[in-house]
């Protein structure tokens, strides 16, 4: 119970601070000093990052933070034009990016990745970062078509294009690489200039 | 250990792993932490030399020499002989 709090309070976290970090890009165009620049932000969409991460690492134990987070996260930021009604079907559609990278870690399982027999509560060795990459690749281009699918199942209103599928899929590929060359960039560094022990030391 | 705990070494060492296999670094923590020592000093007091590494990094004295003359093959490190103490020989670094 303990490990399912801290695992919860750091994946909420988290994933709020990648929002927050992506958001800040999103609606502020910095270079064009334009606002609201919605769509070309989402081309790199940080927080898929946060999501593969911490479902790898933390495993099942980080879903309700992880839902918690996606659905709290736009209002939290922004109340006003993101509240609980802004899109209908926006919270279930979150689901669908989150069963994307379920289904992409259990397929890595079943690829025979992990020795043995297959097992929903067996964990993937992703200190290979190849598997964390793969995870990556499969859950963007599944995440794409979940969530936009759900939202057009359910959203009367809103018809979607293939483009805007696309534009998910890459958007949630360059954010997770993204997050993950920054988080490599701030960590190694930490350990060479001894601010955090390596963990080959340990 | 704490479960909690495995869990963020795992996400260190999946990250340590990249550096590795793209071998952008191509020198270990010990090697790291002399040339660390070697610019921390120079930062603090204008000049360093070989006895000053081995003091404040804490590592053998052939550990210190071996290292020393790998970055001046490397060129990354220049030895100079001290004026004052013919014996001891003082690092800079190279810039190009």
């Amino acid at each position: 119970m303990k490990h399912f709090f801290k695992v919860s309070i750091t994946v909420y976290f988290f994933y709020m601070f990648t929002y927050g970090t992506w958001y800040f890009f999103h609606v502020i165009d910095l270079v064009n000093l334009r606002i609201d620049n919605g769509w070309t932000g989402s081309l790199v969409f940080l927080p898929h990052g946060a999501r593969v991460l911490m479902v790898c690492f933390f495993r099942y134990y980080s879903l309700p933070a992880l839902y918690l987070a996606e659905i709290t996260g736009p209002s939290l930021l922004n109340y006003e034009k993101y509240n609980i009604n802004y899109v209908d079907g926006s919270n279930i559609a979150s689901i669908g990016c989150i069963i994307a990278i379920i289904l992409s870690v259990e397929l890595i399982k079943w690829s025979k990745v992990t020795e043995g027999k297959f097992s929903f509560f067996k964990p993937v060795n992703f200190k290979n970062y190849k598997f964390l990459f793969l995870v990556i690749v499969l859950s963007s281009l599944l995440s794409g078509v979940l969530c936009n699918s759900i939202l057009t199942i359910i959203n009367d209103q809103i018809s979607i294009d293939v483009l805007t599928v696309l534009r998910f899929m890459i958007g949630d590929f360059l954010g997770a690489i993204t997050v993950i060359a920054i988080m490599w960039i701030v960590f190694t560094t930490a350990i060479d200039t001894r601010m955090i022990i390596s963990p080959e030391n340990k | 250990m704490s479960i909690y705990r495995d869990d963020l070494i795992d996400i260190l060492k999946m990250l340590m792993n990249i550096e590795k296999d793209l071998n952008l670094v191509c020198y270990s923590d010990t090697q790291k932490k002399i040339y660390y020592t070697i610019a921390l000093k120079i930062s603090k007091t204008g000049s360093c030399n070989i006895s000053d590494v081995i003091q404040n990094s804490g590592l053998s004295r052939s550990t210190v020499y071996k290292t020393i003359k790998k970055f001046e093959l490397d060129n990354i490190v220049k030895l100079d002989q001290s004026k004052s103490d013919k014996r001891e020989f003082n690092l800079s670094f190279v810039t190009t």
